[in-house]
Parts: structure tokens; sequence; C-alpha cells
């Protein structure tokens, strides 16, 4: 198991190994042995390689502040199942999931959407769905209106996206 | 496991929008619920105070440990029917912690026509034993009834589920060795002098306690025997003479005192290893889901939304994030107790059936309960769906999830509609629990297309016999008919015909949940089997 943490701007690659009752964390090429003890309030007894620090330690979210040998650091950890999640989605045509009527129109052509926002209200099935924007971008050609009827895999609205 | 990330905007006109129609709907869910619970004519309460009897609700409370959780089935049956002549179904069913034990009480409200058995009284006493079977829960009668409600005594007797099947239940379930325990208030005349009798204890008051198969009048009528009722069936009779009763009680108190005594005497049974973790509070608070469910029931919402405000951590593993879309599939956990997640996201096409089927085989092999989550207008229809099979895809979704041997729990969240109840593990595919939301409809199809339907054969059939209808008359035609058929969709409606096992508040989700699941863990789980499957 690896472990991916943004520590500023940049992004460090660790590995933790239990050797007996120690820590061995691989950090790049370098081993590096650690010892951790959590005191009163958010102070941390830490000890890296024999080396003894000082350090305070704080939560928020998914995010930790810690405070070592008087610089401060922001420590934020990657998960890399989250880049995985959901299907790819992007710019370019939003295509009819399903035949169906178009309910109703919520945008016009040039105005500037973000990921998220709603594009159309459609009805299938008896049950009104919203079609959202996928991506950040600019609204560009709408193929329907309200009242139109549509088949599945039917151009509904195009997005230029902004990336 | 990973958080999921909501999309919910609290301040979006949506959302308050939503927020103030479900409140609405919420204050009528509780006035309903406390009506069903409390409100009764005085003229009754003030009778079983001239008895000397509690009211069944005080006999429950002084039943149940002190502190412990009672998750209560069914409170608003029969709300719709006999004209609210009999709330809640004149019973209280539902589970709760006694001595330490989980156990299923059943117990008779004479606070209503003296207790006695309306047609829907039976379903849900049946229904609340047939959880007792299906759980391996222990069981304990409240009695005091005044048998069945002899109006309507062609709609209770006679049949497979009616009044017998609530004797041949509690024969069933001492053979499978899951006690049972009768606290006689009250008297136990014909079918109900059975319940004490096919109990393995029971416990008897003296002066209101009596159980004969006819009581005084009957007798004197069959036989021209005058005889008491104590003689012929009171508390010292039955448990110093007959051996029909265990424990005589000098009060309803001493009783339930004596009943507490007799169940801490029960082993207790090993649960199955559900490998339970420590559960965590979902992330997201659980009453954002009022600003979630749509002010109209048409609208779409995102059912990720509500499994963020059910599980442990809103913490998720989705399965096939990216394909069949429409039905979200996943696993979580709810109070520590690991689940499958099944909830829809629009319509069922071919490829989210196949996805539901797979993914239920995955939970049975690894013997993990599933959690349906229905918002379903139904299976896709078309020329385009039928050539890819689409009948088929559902059949395989509907042959796995019925031959599922894993516990299966069912909350209706907002539509259910056609074949989608079914694929979804509606009421007639045996979920241990299934629990309605307010807002919830239950119909064969949608509303609007049956009215119309309904409305044209109405409309066709009055001309036909000669009559012209003016535009008038044809707008009341329909409107009447979508009327009826609304009233008859409504959470209200199908709750008071049993279902479900009790309309809740949404915010109260994960709890009747981990309460549901912790029940059925007292049952093991089988490995998997199935029918024949088309592929």
């Amino acid at each position: 198991m690896r472990y991916t943490f943004k520590i500023g701007d940049e992004l460090v690659k660790v590995a933790p190994r239990s050797l007996a009752d120690e820590l061995v964390l691989t950090i790049g090429d370098k081993d590096c042995q650690v010892e951790f003890e959590h005191g009163k309030d958010d102070r941390c007894h830490l000890t890296l390689d024999g080396k003894s620090y000082e350090s305070w330690v704080a939560r928020d979210g998914d995010d930790i502040y810690l405070k070592m040998s008087g610089s401060y650091f922001k420590v934020t950890a990657i998960d890399p199942c989250a880049a995985a999640a959901g299907a790819s989605a992007g710019a370019g045509s939003i295509s009819a999931p399903m035949p169906g009527v178009v309910v109703e129109v919520l945008v016009a052509e040039g105005d500037r959407v973000v990921e998220g926002d709603k594009l159309l209200t459609i009805e299938s099935m008896k049950l009104q769905s919203t079609v959202r924007a996928a991506c950040d971008g600019v609204v560009g050609h709408i193929h329907v209106s309200a009242g139109s009827e549509f088949n599945k895999d039917d151009v509904l609205v195009e997005i230029e996206s902004d990336s | 496991m990973r958080r999921i990330q909501s999309r919910v905007n609290i301040n979006s006109p949506e959302y308050q929008e939503n927020l103030k129609a479900n409140e609405a709907r919420l204050g009528e869910f509780h006035r309903r619920q406390n009506a069903a619970r409390h409100e009764r004519p005085q003229r009754d309460l003030d009778r079983l105070a001239r008895q000397g009897k509690m009211l069944p609700r005080e006999r429950l409370e002084m039943l149940l440990d002190p502190g412990t959780p009672f998750l209560e089935l069914s409170t608003l049956a029969a709300g719709e029917h006999y004209d609210g002549d009999s709330p809640s179904a004149s019973c209280i069913t539902g589970i709760g912690i006694v001595a330490g034990r989980e156990v299923l009480i059943h117990a008779n409200d004479s606070t209503v026509k003296g207790g006695a058995w309306y047609p829907m009284t039976i379903k849900k006493i049946v229904r609340a034993m047939d959880i007792a079977i299906e759980n391996h829960l222990p069981v304990i009668h409240l009695c005091d009834s005044a048998g069945g409600f002899l109006p309507l005594q062609s709609e209770l007797f006679g049949d497979k589920y009616f009044a017998g099947r609530i004797f041949r239940n509690q024969a069933i379930l001492s053979k499978m060795g899951c006690k049972q325990l009768s606290l006689v208030f009250g008297h136990c005349t014909a079918g109900g002098a059975y319940v004490p009798a096919l109990s393995d204890y029971n416990v008897i008051v003296r002066g209101t306690g009596a159980v004969f198969l006819g009581g005084p009048p009957l007798v004197k009528a069959a036989t021209g025997e005058e005889v008491t009722v104590e003689e012929l069936g009171g508390a010292d009779m039955h448990t110093s003479v007959s051996g029909t009763c265990d424990y005589p009680a000098d009060t309803e108190e001493q009783a339930i005192a004596i009943g507490r005594e007799i169940v801490a005497q029960w082993s207790k049974k090993k649960k199955w290893d559900a490998q339970q973790q420590a559960p965590e509070a979902p992330y997201y608070d659980p009453k954002e889901l009022y600003g979630i469910i749509p002010a109209n029931i048409k609208t779409q919402f995102d059912m990720m939304e509500v499994i963020a405000r059910v599980v442990d951590g809103s913490r998720f593993h989705e399965y096939q994030p990216a394909y069949g879309k429409t039905l979200i599939c996943g696993f979580a956990h709810i109070w520590g107790y690991k689940v499958g997640v099944i909830g829809n996201n629009g319509i069922l096409f071919n490829d989210s059936s196949k996805k539901a089927a797979h993914f239920i085989q995955l939970c049975n092999q690894n013997k993990t309960p599933l959690v349906f989550l229905q918002n379903i207008t139904g299976y896709m229809v078309g020329r385009e769906y039928e050539r890819e099979g689409i009948t088929k895809d559902g059949a395989k979704m509907i042959m796995v999830q019925a031959g599922s041997e894993v516990p299966k729990f069912t909350i209706m969240t907002n539509g259910s509609y056609g074949a989608g109840n079914y694929g979804m593990c509606g009421r007639a595919f045996d979920s241990r629990f299934l629990f309605s939301w307010p807002n919830s409809e239950i119909s064969v199809m949608g509303g609007e297309q049956a009215a119309k339907t309904l409305a044209t054969i109405k409309t066709t059939q009055l001309e036909r016999e000669g009559k012209t209808l003016s535009e008038e008359e044809r707008a009341k035609i329909y409107s009447d008919v979508t009327d009826d058929f609304e009233h008859q969709s409504s959470a209200y409606y199908t709750s008071s015909l049993i279902w479900d096992d009790g309309i809740i508040d949404p915010a109260d989700t994960r709890n009747a949940l981990g309460m549901a699941i912790a029940t059925a863990m007292n049952a093991p789980i089988e490995d998997p089997r199935y029918g024949v499957l088309r592929v």
C-alpha cells in the first residue's frame, strides 16, 4: 500500500511498513524510522531516524495542519479512488438518455454554465428529470424547444468547454 | 470507504420549496400518528379506568427495558378503513427489548370496541407473527380482546391468512423453538383463548383476566348451564385446576413484573455473525432529506443524496459507477452493519436490470443484506428495448432478487409503479421489513395515465347507455376518478391496507433500518441458490 499526500504544492508518495514494533516509511527511495506519540491537546512527540521533534497537529475536514520546528505545513491525503468516480463526462454534445419530450429549456445559447447547472427539464416514462451541464463552459446550439419530442441518443444541447 | 460528495445546495429555491412541502407532509403524518396512538373517545377511557385496567401503551412502557428503542409497526394500519373506527387496527405490534432480549410484541388495544379484532387487526397480527417466524424472534402477547368483530366475520374467519393463521403461526413458532409468553389482562374468548393456550408461558390477572372457549352467555345458550366468569375461566381456576394458565397475578403491574422475570429465564440465542463494525453517524444531516424529496412526485431526484443521509459516515463504495447508471448499486454500512444498497435513479433499462441481477448475486454470495430504495416508474418500454430483451433482463433481476437468501429491506421513498415495484423488492417479495415515506405512492401505473384510462372507460360506457355528456360532466368524471386514484395510491391508504410495516419520517430511515437489520440477524443466512435465469 502506498499513500499520496499533498504537502504545500508538492505531491509526496509514502509507503509505510511495520517492522516489529517500529514504523518505517519509505519516502521516494529513502527509508525513515518513525516514532509518534499523541500528547495533550494537539501536541505530538515525533521521532524521525532517532531525532526528536516537538510538533502540533490539527485536523480540518480532510486536511491536516502541522507545525514542526517553527514551520507550518498543510497536508492533504489524496484518495486515489476519488479520481476514478463515475463515468467520464465532458464537453461537447449532450444527447438524450432515453426517448421523451422536452418540458422546459432552462438556458439560452451563449449562457455561461458551470458543471451541474440545469439545462433542460425532460419527461419520459412519467418522470421529469433534469439534464445538467457535465462541465464548465458556454451553451452552444440548443437542438430542442419546449414540447419537442426526441429519441434516444438525439443531441439535445451543445456545450463548449472552457478547458 | 469514500464519502459521497453531496451536490445539494440548501439555499437554492428548489430546496426551500421541497422543504416547505415536506414540512407540511410531516405535520400531517405526525398528526395522524398521534391520533392513531392516543386519541380515544372519553367513554372508552372511562370504562377501562372503571375496570382498573391500564392503557395498552402504559402496559407496553412497563414491559420494555427502560431507555431502549421500540420499533413500532404499522401504526396507521386501518387508518383509512372502517370510517376510522379501528385506529392502528386496534392493536400495537413492534420489536422491543425485554430483560435484555429482542422480542416481538403483540398487544390488543382494548380502548377500541373492547379490543375486538377487525379484519385488518388480524392482518396486522399475522404479519407481526410472520416477522417473528422469519427473524426467529420470541413473542409476547398482551391479551385483552373481545374476539372477532362479528359484523365483519366473513372478512376475518375461514381463509388462509385470516384469524386461524394467528394460531397456526403460534404453533410454527413453538416448533421452531421461538418462545412465547401471554399476559392475560382481559377476556380471551373462543379463538382468542388459544393465544395463551398455545404460548409456552402465560400469566393471568385475577378479576379481569379470563380464558374460555365460550363465555357464560354462550354456555347458557348451548347447554343451559349457568356459570360465572371466575368459575368458567378465571385466574384461580386456570392456574390451580385446569393448568391452562401458569401464574396468577393480583394486578396488571404484577403480571408484567412476573412476565419480565419469565423472559429473563430464556436463553439468549447467538446471533448471525454480521462482522459489525463501529457505527458512524452520517456526515450529511438526515434532516436535509426534507429539502431533497421533491414537492412534486414526478420530479426526479438523485438517490445518491438519500444514501448519503442514511449510511454510516455517508461512505459508499459504488459498484459499476459507469454502467446502467439509472440504478445505483454499492456497499455501505448502516449502524455498523454492512449492506448492499440498490437505489433507483431513473427508469430501469436493460443494463441497469442486468447490473442489479449481478450485484444481488454478489451480495448473496457475500451474505450481505440488501437495502432497496424505491423510486421507480417502471422498466423502459418500446421497440428498441424489447428487441434488446428488456423483459428477459427484468426477469433476471426479479429471479435473483426473489431467490435471495440474504435479508432484504425496502424503503418506498417516492413513486413505485408497475413492474418496477416487483424488481425493486415490493411487498410481494418478502422484504423482512418494508417502510414508506409519507410522500410515497404505489400504483399499478402512474396516476395520470390510470385516471385517463379509467375516465375514458367510464364516459364510453355512459355514452353507450345513450347518455350525452357535457364538457363539464366529462371534466367531473375525470377529476373524480383522479381523486380516487390518488387517494388509493397514497402512503396513508396503502399503509392502512398493511402493504408496508409502517410509514416513517424520512430522517428516521437510518434508525428504522438499523433496528430492522439487528432483528434480522437473529436468523442465520443460508447459502445462495436461484431458479433458472433466462440469459
